[in-house]
């Protein structure tokens, strides 16, 4: 019984002896773990590029960076074989200057086709979705002003015309782009708008249209990714004006294959929108998907550090 | 009875590591040159993990792929999201141990070489790399310089590429270190 409890004691020490070592090998080499050396915790590229389809997304350029963008939107699928399902036609082109001041605020302008709207556009990142979760959210804020430079044609002898006044020319957007990088392949952005006109041409339109937007973005390879967005319209024109006025409003929705080369970012999509920017597209998309109004449209971005 | 507690004493404190013989850092630092005609392309990782077990000449180095800092943000992006994707593999680690006896209580720089597996892009090679061990007033710093061939770590380059970036990597290692407090 004695020399039983002996062994035992003696069994027992030498089995911790055994295995108390090599329980500290391995403790030493954990001394130095990946958690305890990351630091800022920014979660990035949450969107490729400034843009999503139509719209905006939560990135800014980055510092001291140059973003030369262009974006052509091409005619109505609904044209047919003879303008080669609307690629002979242009409802718009885009060329636009955008700079990094810092990785949180970006100030660009762009020359648009249509309308010959010229855009001042400011863009700031207030916050940024943290990786441990202390920060869910991405928040960036969005403004333009744009003057729409297009000839008057409209003056009569009765009527001094559309941009008698120059506050006429006016339009301005603002946006609060909230987005989540959910995962390494999906991220969700959702985007309250709202676009005041100085001027209108119908009467019983709204100055301002309050919109909501929402798109997202899923990448299926290494260098590319579907994007989607969609801009729901509060109070369209359609609601103000009586049955039968003769143009229909519909929502923009655009759907694209993003492709990211390393400085190049190219979109190719479909949209029912004709306009490029913000003032024209969330107020004036007269083209309908279901009426085969969806236009073949691309978007280059090339980044130029200065 | 009496000395069979004391030998269970003994047993049972032998093995375990002696806290004076480990030597540790999170402030090491890594760089990496890619040189080309066309571009030279640089960055620097100040907050390696590196501990050294000077009884065995063992030693962990730790990186954290997102903490190298790129002069241009939109590279260290693309290195992040494209070539290392750092979202699936976070870390390059190397676990190894010196083939050279070296004495710790003298002060003085040895060249060394160090054998073990380097992982980087969660692809595992054993390595053998040359570097310099230099001891002085209680630290012990460790200097390396080696290159990586990107294809080794199945790091792809995709043909149109506009910044060009080189297929041999010179990698730099300087990391002082002390010792671990608890």
């Amino acid at each position: 019984m004695r020399n039983k409890y002996k062994l035992s004691v003696l069994f027992l020490g030498l089995l911790l002896g055994i295995i108390k070592p090599m329980i500290a090998q391995e403790d030493w080499k954990s001394l130095v773990s990946l958690d305890s050396l990351n630091t800022s915790g920014n979660t990035s590229a949450t969107f490729k590029t400034t843009r999503l389809i139509n719209g905006q997304s939560v990135e800014t350029v980055k510092k001291h960076t140059l973003d030369f963008r262009v974006a052509h939107r091409f005619g109505n699928e609904s044209l047919g074989i003879h303008s080669l399902y609307g690629l002979d036609a242009a409802s718009d082109i885009r060329l636009a200057l955008e700079y990094g001041i810092s990785d949180r605020l970006t100030i660009g302008f762009s020359r648009s086709r249509l309308a010959e709207n010229l855009e001042g556009l400011i863009k700031y990142r207030l916050l940024i979705q943290k990786e441990n979760g202390a920060m869910p959210l991405s928040v960036t804020l969005f403004a333009n002003s744009v003057i729409t430079s297009v000839m008057d044609y409209t003056a009569t002898a009765d009527y001094a015309g559309d941009y008698a006044i120059f506050a006429h020319r006016m339009s301005y957007t603002y946006q609060v782009l909230i987005a989540r990088k959910f995962s390494r392949i999906f991220s969700f952005q959702i985007m309250p708008s709202l676009v005041h006109r100085n001027f209108i041409t119908n009467p019983s339109d709204k100055n301002d249209i309050y919109s909501l937007g929402a798109g997202g973005r899923l990448k299926f390879s290494k260098r590319s990714a579907i994007v989607v967005d969609y801009f729901y319209n509060i109070n369209p024109s359609n609601s103000t004006r009586s049955a039968g006025s003769g143009i229909t409003y519909y929502n923009p929705l655009g759907i694209g294959w993003e492709i990211e080369t390393g400085g190049h970012v190219f979109t190719i999509m479909f949209s029912n929108a004709a306009g490029l920017i913000e003032n024209e597209f969330i107020p004036n998309t007269t083209d309908s998907w279901r009426k085969r109004g969806f236009k073949f449209s691309f978007d280059i971005s090339r980044n130029f550090k200065l | 009875m009496k000395n069979l507690i004391v030998i269970f004493l003994v047993i049972a404190t032998i093995g375990t590591v002696n806290a004076q013989t480990i030597y540790s850092t999170k402030t090491g630092s890594a760089s990496f040159f890619s040189k080309t005609s066309i571009r030279d392309i640089n960055a620097k990782n100040d907050k390696v993990g590196v501990v050294l077990n000077t009884a065995t000449n063992e030693m962990v180095f730790v990186v954290s792929i997102k903490n190298f800092v790129f002069p241009d943000a939109l590279m260290q992006e693309h290195f992040n999201e494209t070539y290392m994707e750092s979202d699936k593999y976070p870390n390059a680690n190397f676990s190894g141990k010196f083939n050279e006896k070296i004495d710790y209580s003298k002060d003085g720089v040895t060249n060394v070489t160090a054998t073990g597996k380097l992982k980087i892009h969660n692809v595992e090679h054993e390595v053998t790399e040359k570097g310099t061990i230099t001891i002085k007033d209680g630290k012990i710093i460790l200097h390396a310089e080696f290159t990586v061939e990107l294809k080794d770590y199945n790091i792809e380059i995709p043909k149109v590429v506009f910044d060009d970036i080189a297929k041999t990597i010179l990698i730099k290692i300087d990391t002082p270190l002390t010792l671990h407090k608890k």
